[in-house]
């Protein structure tokens, strides 16, 4: 056989191949089949599609969480014509009575598409907890054991209380609110995952619309007293909820405080025998978060709630509406603050502590850190000085030492080396919409 | 050589989980923090930032400021006792520059001649580091750059033994071999424990044992509070009260923002490929405004990718606004109909991107889907498909603008996720490197940012800042400076 005979003969081996691929089955994705999704609390979230025609080059599982305004992406590897993803939620923990809305996105030949939407519940099934369920106007209470009685109590507050609030905030409540009854602590605690205050009895997640009590917390006014703080922080948020800013926590939790009995004449007692002898505390220090110590933390409840019942006093509760609203358009705490009663944040500072008899705490200054001691390894002669300023001239040839300078002032220099790509602003922006009042 | 007297305590600090004892593979702060403490390089960073001689004895330059000539001391080793030589450096920067290593940040040192190239596949023995004896090591730079004994500092640049390979996982607790102050010793339940290096340049460090608290059960203020710890990085919610705390607040110090969050675009498609776009985003953000209501105590807003502190001299703190020219910047680039953007994607893994997405929404009337990915997801994303918009954080690997500008934005850097391609910001950043004198730098480091702004392949948005408990009788901590923290300087006072 000559040579162009050889190429004839492989260029039919190469139409017979090509013909043999087209007729063999197309295998490739061909969109979405059955999706699934279960979750045991505390354990792990599971999801899973079907990919009846074979996997896309690129598939994601894309995750929704009530409250959270971000989707989180997760790449995923398909296996034959399904895929399935866990979470680890021992690792990660996530909030019980977290719904949850997840899509299948895939990305094949450049092409786009997405599955349907699916929903989990991620609810605290945890062994020994038989929840039952009750919807009492705006609140639907879970219990389990024997606490029906004051479930049911708690639901009937709840009304009462998010009534009173939605007057004084001029809002009304976006939706009904879940409220989870535990009996005991490590039920509980278990609930508010890793970080909770050991002194915690009640927790909010306003943007889960969800509150957990203990009933271990107090006694039964205390939890009665306390169901309307935490239904006024749900109000609140409803009232306040901005891409911004976050309200100051002091005014926040004062209102709530101050909520529970429509006054803060208890509070006024802590905060005036706190004048006398441990001193009081800054707002700008109780800005974000509370103090770790129990009576630290108690005096930052007091000092907001009295601060709200000086601006009610003052500027009547019209002004709490209007603070409120400031803080909805995206004002800053001072500009709301303002808003509300016409002077500068400042004035009022002042004003509240002269009511106490004491001018406006101050900040501790630092313990200086002495330079190090240890020497360094011998120096070449021309090391031993910092390198000043400006000059990058280097030195002309074979000079010993390093005669070249830096570039710049170094005081403040950061060095070393850092790929820091601390990326943890993602997880910053999910859990911003979680944090829990209490 | 002198030591500091006191009571050798072990030092009990809050380092959080570490990824890697490799300095090719370098992933958080904590990584940085804890490579620190194990190697050592030709220079050290003290604690204001200076670079000192380390495992180079001395140093010359030739060339016009471009070719270094190290000489080792002598007698070096590493933590095993093993002998450390110029060839063990070679090696090792060789080993960050291959490119079947995958070494998070190579790029640091691809102002050595030949190092770009390297990356991309080219040849070894091109790469510019020569050895000329066992204690001399010859190193080639592209163009002189009066900053490279502080490349020649950073933890990629740190000396590793002989048995590193490209995996990530060869150098392990218990059987650490290292050069710097401390080794790995073991791992005591979530604590990993750092012994003093009887073999470091320097000489052991004077606290022997240094416990790295990986995992704490509740918060860091607390365990400082029942003295668990002596060191720890703590939140500026925190702060905001530990400041008028009279038990903590003494132990309360503030860092100095170093590091940079930006916002970043894919520049190689549309929209974002028109500069127009791109300034348009930028005109759009009050940064200062915003910034200061998301984030009211830890932050100052961002004029420049380059941190404050490494301002060249005269650097306007300038943030154009104008969301009405911002509108006609799209209009003009052909978006009058906003719909034909499409929904644009933003991923907030880096930063919280709310302010910056409600004002966008607002004044330019465009529509977005916010996105966030885990870190190790998002890292492969920006380097193969990068989102629209996408967000970092970023602190200097260097003290040296050019430390930036580089690894952010020239157009071979690996870390230039928006794959940026401008020849006028190449030939500005590189007068900037070259140039002599303060006065020469600073202006031409300020015609670099000025190109930055207006073509806007990032949107710098601020300047974090650090807060640390420290416990009394700590001293040689230094600025707490992220990459400068060297607890082989640390010592308790007497």
């Amino acid at each position: 056989m000559g040579e162009l005979s050889r190429r004839a003969s492989g260029a039919l081996l190469l139409t017979a191949v090509t013909l043999l691929t087209l007729a063999a089955p197309v295998r490739g994705f061909a969109g979405f089949g059955a999706m699934h999704a279960d979750s045991t609390y505390g354990v792990q979230m599971t999801f899973s599609v079907d990919l009846p025609g074979g996997a896309p080059d690129r598939l994601d599982l894309l995750l929704d969480f009530e409250g959270s305004d971000a989707t989180l992406v997760t790449p995923v590897t398909a296996s034959g014509s399904s895929a399935t993803y866990r979470v680890d939620t021992a690792a990660d923990s996530v909030t019980p009575n977290t719904r949850i809305t997840y899509r299948w996105r895939a990305t094949n030949g450049g092409q786009v598409s997405l599955s349907p939407q699916g929903t989990l519940l991620y609810d605290d099934d945890r062994p020994g907890l038989n929840w039952h369920t009750a919807r009492i106007g705006d609140a639907t209470v879970h219990w389990y054991g024997s606490s029906e009685a004051e479930a049911r109590r708690f639901g009937q507050l709840t009304a009462n209380a998010a009534s009173a609030a939605e007057t004084l905030l001029s809002d009304k409540l976006a939706g009904p609110i879940d409220i989870f009854v535990y009996v005991s602590r490590t039920d509980f605690f278990g609930a508010l995952g890793p970080g909770a205050r050991e002194w915690t009895g009640a927790a909010t997640f306003p943007q889960l619309r969800t509150i957990f009590m203990w009933l271990g917390g107090g006694s039964t006014a205390y939890l009665e007293t306390t169901i309307t703080h935490e239904v006024t922080h749900v109000v609140f948020h409803d009232a306040t909820d901005n891409p911004f800013h976050g309200p100051a926590t002091w005014f926040n939790e004062g209102l709530a405080t101050w909520a529970e009995r429509q006054s803060a004449d208890v509070q006024q007692a802590t905060v005036a025998a706190a004048a006398k002898s441990t001193g009081l505390l800054a707002f700008d220090a109780i800005t974000d978060q509370f103090p770790i110590g129990a009576e630290a933390a108690g005096l930052s409840y007091a000092e907001g709630a009295t601060m709200v019942q000086l601006i009610i006093d003052r500027y009547g509760r019209a002004a709490v509406a209007s603070i409120a609203a400031a803080w909805r358009g995206g004002a800053s705490d001072a500009e709301a603050l303002q808003a509300g009663t016409g002077i500068t944040a400042e004035q009022l500072y002042a004003s509240y502590f002269a009511s106490f008899g004491v001018g406006p705490p101050q900040p501790v200054s630092p313990a200086p850190i002495p330079g190090s001691n240890v020497d360094k390894p011998p120096q070449p002669p021309a090391a031993s000085e910092p390198a000043a300023a400006t000059s990058a001239t280097p030195a002309a040839s074979a000079a010993p030492g390093p005669a070249q300078t830096a570039e710049a002032p170094i005081g403040l220099y950061v060095g070393g080396l850092v790929v820091l790509v601390v990326l943890l602003g993602g997880l910053w922006w999910r859990a911003r919409g979680r944090a829990p009042a209490s | 050589m002198g030591r500091a007297e006191g009571k050798v305590s072990p030092l009990r600090y809050a380092g959080g989980e570490f990824a890697s004892l490799d300095p090719a593979f370098i992933e958080s702060a904590s990584d940085v923090q804890l490579l620190l403490q194990v190697y050592a390089g030709l220079t050290r960073l003290d604690e204001d930032g200076n670079p000192y001689a380390s495992l180079a004895q001395s140093w010359s330059l030739s060339d016009g400021g471009a070719t270094y000539t190290f000489h080792l001391r002598p007698g070096l080793t590493f933590s095993d006792g093993s002998s450390l030589e110029a060839s063990d450096v070679r090696r090792s920067w060789l080993r960050v520059l291959d490119p079947a290593t995958h070494a998070t940040a190579p790029d640091v040192l691809s102002i050595i001649s030949g190092a770009t190239e390297r990356l991309a596949g080219g040849p070894e023995n091109a790469v510019g580091i020569e050895v000329t004896d066992p204690l001399t090591l010859v190193v080639h730079l592209k163009h002189p750059a009066s900053y490279f004994l502080s490349i020649a500092a950073t933890p990629t640049a740190f000396v590793v033994p002989r048995s590193a390979n490209a995996s990530a996982s060869w150098q392990k607790v218990g059987s650490f071999v290292g050069s710097g102050p401390y080794e790995a010793d073991a791992m005591d339940g979530a604590d990993l424990v750092l012994k003093a290096n009887a073999h470091y340049v320097a000489g052991p460090p004077p606290i022997e044992e240094v416990r790295w608290v990986t995992d704490l059960p509740g918060d860091a203020v607390t365990a400082f509070s029942n003295d668990e710890i002596d060191l720890a990085s703590i939140g500026s919610g925190d702060a905001g009260w530990i400041a008028y705390d009279r038990t903590l607040g003494p132990a309360l110090h503030r860092a100095p923002a170093l590091g940079v969050q930006y916002f970043g675009f894919d520049t190689t498609r549309p929209p974002f490929s028109d500069a127009r776009v791109r300034r348009a985003f930028a005109l759009a953000l009050d940064r200062p405004r915003l910034v200061a209501l998301a984030e009211p105590t830890g932050a100052v807003a961002a004029s420049s990718i380059v941190p404050r502190a490494l301002w060249p001299a005269g650097l306007p703190d300038d943030r154009a606004v104008s969301p009405a020219a911002a509108r006609n910047l799209l209009d003009d680039a052909g978006y009058a109909d906003r719909s034909k953007l499409g929904t644009l994607t933003v991923d907030g893994s880096g930063l919280g991107v709310g302010p910056a997405v409600a004002t966008w929404e607002r004044e330019l009337g465009v529509t977005i889907n916010v996105e966030t990915m885990a870190f190790r997801d998002y890292l492969r994303a920006l380097e193969s498909n990068p989102p629209q918009i996408f967000t970092i954080n970023w602190i200097a690997d260097y003290p040296s603008p050019y430390a930036l500008y580089s690894l952010l934005l020239l157009p071979d850097a690996t870390s230039n996720y928006g794959r940026w391609d401008d020849a006028e910001f190449v030939r500005l950043l590189d007068a900037a490197s070259a140039a002599v004198g303060a006065s020469a730098q600073a202006a031409a480091y300020q015609a670099v940012d000025a190109r930055v702004d207006q073509e806007a392949p990032v949107i710098p948005w601020s300047y974090g800042a650090g807060w640390w408990l420290v416990r009394p009788g700590l001293r040689g901590l230094g600025n707490l400076t992220v990459g400068l923290t060297d607890f082989g300087r640390v010592s308790w006072e007497s």
